[in-house]
């Protein structure tokens, strides 16, 4: 029993310092491995308490790794002109955002500023009572500064209040094709050779295979999640049938879903034929995009298709080696990506916080010092015009994929700008549309495991357009004024901005 | 009862207890909730107030998804069994022979897999049966088998042949312990009137090993299908359920309901989801557990024909 004691006692210790060692370097590792600055926040926060004023510590979530050094660097100057504020910046992965909020919001433990996801809208969040009005954030002259149809419904704006504060350009992202010169040089092609039309794309991608013997294809584009491929098509798509929107494959002149629009429908048994002819490299099928951007970046592919944010995460050292070019159409008639006043990235305030004027303090901040970063470093157009064209990109592949972006995007209608109770059908289509996407279909008719691409599309199409018509059913039961007439816009004409 | 009876009983429930409540925290509470949930359209946030009734079982049923999930993996648990049950008891058999050395070490090479995490497992294999430069096609190649690389898991088929392939050496290890266990309880004294009876080793293996492990082969038969009822993590990382749900599983068909519905998450649909599928893995453990039951009478004639 005595021999127990000895054994038992030590163990016993040990294991109460291993628990109280490992809760005082808890914090310290988790902010240093979310990269933000606020060690020296920290340090700085212990003298706040000394200029009078007791420290407070934001925490804020974001979703945009492409952003993680420029909002640091915002933060660490942020805290030199606020000593007494800490602001903890963690950047969620995107495929668990949506799952980390939910929790958050159920748990009652939201920090202090998070960021906006399309599958949250404002609408719900402000209905939930989450997110707190920003109003005074911004001047009405300031808010003029920005994009027109930044201040919209149910993106930025519920009813008269202000919610969501933007961080990017909200015309953003367009899909934009990327080459590698070595590679273009090795397959004996120049860029005058970069395709512009879809028999184009074919016909380069079977000069690259043959000229480098099959070391080298044509185009690469990852398909697994997450994977932009469908974006690529539906925006190419819009050369064929502009009237169907590149963003959810929603036509505003009817007021449907259509998925199997001819646009879509031709894009797809275009990347099949690729496919089928060996001349899509074997792993965009097995791969995520950015796994399939790595293979072009390292020259195994000429080219790969992706949002314009790619020019700012090319390798830097090897800016010189990479070019981007519009995508390719049907038959080179032009394009667009579709804005419909969504800032999909923005942040909101949480309801919950104890430091809000502490968080407009640091949103009035980002306004002055993070927007300049951005547009500097080649991440992304800023939401006002004035300070992208006061500032110089310096990333020149980033500078050319933001230009065709800003070429590519039109104002498309929007429901809520003509009836607000359209917002209560988003809400009630929210995670009820159908899990078979685009992307799925993609998936399976590159594999083979769909031979009637346009069978699939038509029931993707008609369970579509049953969840709208459901929802609006049920939103016009509790009382709700909104009809399918809402959604056709048959005054508009695709390619000029829709301005009622 | 003694005092110090009654003392031990009490110590014995207050250890047990910090178990017990997180068992009903986190597992009877949760159970009994979904099934609160599952009448509802609610989406995980705000209050419960919207009753459906009994629609989002008859959703679920009707769902052809919900089935090639459901599909996928009773395929996926009967090749897990048909395969793990046989090999893993040669190879029990073959450890526990008294005169191989190095046992101890086949034991541990083939018990790795098991407490290597499926997650990464998952993530590892991807690359290695991946399509162009990936080395099980570079090795099929050099060795002259393959003329060109195969998609492995670009094929609704090979995918599924892959991912059982990978179960099966994942959960080796396991059902091997499980013989083994099995073989070493059986009575010596059994194998030693059969050796002075002049039996061979086969006809021991076939007349005395077999009958006399049956009651241990219906439980592990019992617990590889049911291991085989949740892949979750696995199929995540190696295949995503694809290519197009060609092996898409019904706990990645529940959790794309509420953690990937593309908007706010669908509780009451998800909770009616999971049980349907606990309610099959239920019936399932009932029929083999009634195995278990029949079999323990056949080890009884066994023994006693043995005796006699």
């Amino acid at each position: 029993m005595n021999r127990n004691k000895f054994i038992l006692l030590p163990l016993l210790l040990a294991l109460a310092l291993t628990i109280a060692l490992s809760g005082c370097s808890g914090s310290d590792s988790n902010a240093n491995k979310n990269g933000n600055a606020s060690g020296k926040g920290e340090a700085a926060a212990t003298t706040g308490a000394d200029s009078g004023k007791d420290p407070v510590t934001l925490e804020v979530w974001g979703r945009w790794e492409e952003m993680t050094s420029q909002i640091n660097e915002t933060i660490s100057e942020f805290q030199q002109q606020y000593p007494y504020i800490t602001v903890k910046y963690a950047t969620v992965p995107a495929a668990q955002y949506v799952a980390q909020v939910q929790a958050a919001i159920s748990g009652n433990t939201l920090p202090d500023l998070f960021g906006y996801n399309p599958a949250i809208s404002t609408t719900q969040l402000s209905n939930l009572g989450v997110i707190q009005p920003i109003n005074d954030v911004l001047t009405e002259e300031e808010k003029a500064e920005y994009y027109k149809g930044t201040w919209s419904q149910g993106y930025t704006v519920v009813n008269e209040d202000t919610y969501a504060f933007p961080l990017f350009n909200p015309m953003r992202p367009s899909m934009v094709m990327y080459y590698n010169k070595a590679a273009l040089k090795e397959a004996g092609l120049t860029e005058a050779d970069i395709p512009k039309t879809w028999d184009g794309l074919y016909e380069f991608s079977k000069k690259v295979k043959e000229n480098t013997g099959g070391k080298i294809y044509g185009l690469v584009v990852g398909i697994k999640p997450q994977s932009f491929l469908s974006g690529v098509i539906m925006q190419m798509a819009t050369a064929v049938k502009p009237e169907v929107s590149p963003a959810d494959s929603f036509n505003y002149k009817t007021g449907k879903y259509e998925f199997n629009s001819p646009g879509i429908v031709q894009g797809l048994e275009l990347f099949k034929k690729l496919q089928d002819e060996k001349l899509l490299h074997p792993n965009s099928l097995l791969m995520s995009y950015r796994e399939g951007t790595s293979m072009m970046e390292a020259g195994q592919a000429v080219l790969t298709m992706d949002g314009s944010f790619l020019g700012s995460q090319l390798n830097k050292d090897k800016l010189d080696n990479y070019g981007a070019a519009p995508l390719p159409t049907l038959d080179g008639k032009p394009q667009y990506a579709a804005f419909q006043g969504e800032s999909r990235v923005s942040l909101y305030v949480a309801k919950s916080t104890k430091h809000f004027e502490e968080a407009k303090l640091f949103l009035q901040f980002l306004k002055e010092h993070l927007y300049p970063k951005l547009v500097r470093d080649g991440i992304e157009y800023s939401p006002i015009p004035a300070v992208n064209e006061a500032t110089k990109v310096e990333n020149p592949i980033a500078e050319q994929a933001l230009k065709i972006q800003s070429e590519t995007f039109k104002l498309i209608p929007r429901p809520f700008e003509r009836n607000q109770e359209t917002l209560k059908v988003v809400v009630e289509t929210s995670g009820k549309m159908p899990k078979q996407t685009l992307s799925d279909v993609i998936e399976g008719y590159l594999t083979g495991q769909i031979q009637d691409v346009n069978q699939v599309l038509t029931q993707l199409t008609e369970e579509s357009n049953k969840v709208f018509e459901s929802a609006i059913e049920k939103v016009r039961s509790e009382g709700g004024n909104v009809s399918p007439s809402d959604y056709a816009f048959e005054d508009w004409q695709p390619f000029t901005p829709y301005n009622p | 009862m003694s005092i110090r009876r009654k003392r031990k009983i009490a110590w014995s429930y207050l250890f047990l207890a910090p178990q017990f409540v997180l068992l009903v925290a986190f597992t009877i509470y949760p159970i009994l909730m979904s099934y609160v949930y599952s009448l509802y359209d609610w989406s995980g946030i705000g209050p419960l107030d919207d009753f459906v009734g009994l629609s989002n079982f008859r959703a679920v049923l009707e769902d052809s998804s919900f089935w090639n999930a459901f599909r996928n993996n009773m395929i996926y648990m009967f090749f897990l069994t048909v395969l793990s049950l046989p090999t893993t008891f040669v190879a029990a058999l073959i450890l526990n022979l008294k005169f191989l050395r190095g046992r101890t070490a086949y034991r541990t090479l083939l018990f790795l897999p098991v407490v290597t995490t499926a997650a990464i497992i998952g993530i590892v294999l991807k690359f290695i049966f991946g399509n162009d430069n990936a080395l099980f096609n570079n090795v099929l190649i050099s060795l002259g088998i393959l003329k060109e690389p195969v998609g492995w898991l670009a094929d609704p088929t090979k995918a599924m042949i892959v991912l059982i392939a990978v179960g099966v050496w994942k959960l080796f290890g396991m059902i091997m312990i499980y013989w083994l266990a099995g073989l070493q309880s059986l009575p010596s004294e059994v194998f030693d009137a059969a050796k002075m009876d002049g039996a061979g080793y086969l006809a021991t293996v076939r007349y005395l090993t077999i009958p006399l492990l049956l009651p241990v082969a219906t439980v592990i038969l019992l617990l590889t299908a049911l291991n085989g009822m949740h892949v979750f993590d696995m199929v995540t990382t190696l295949t995503g359920g694809g290519p197009y749900f060609a092996t898409d599983m019904v706990d990645l068909y529940i959790y794309r309901y509420v953690f990937a519905s593309g908007g706010f998450p669908q509780m009451g649909y998800a909770s009616a989801a999971g049980i349907i599928f606990g309610l099959s893995i239920f019936a399932l453990s009932v029929l083999l557990g009634g195995l278990v039951r029949v079999s323990g009478g056949k080890k009884a004639r066994a023994e006693a024909g043995l005796g006699g």
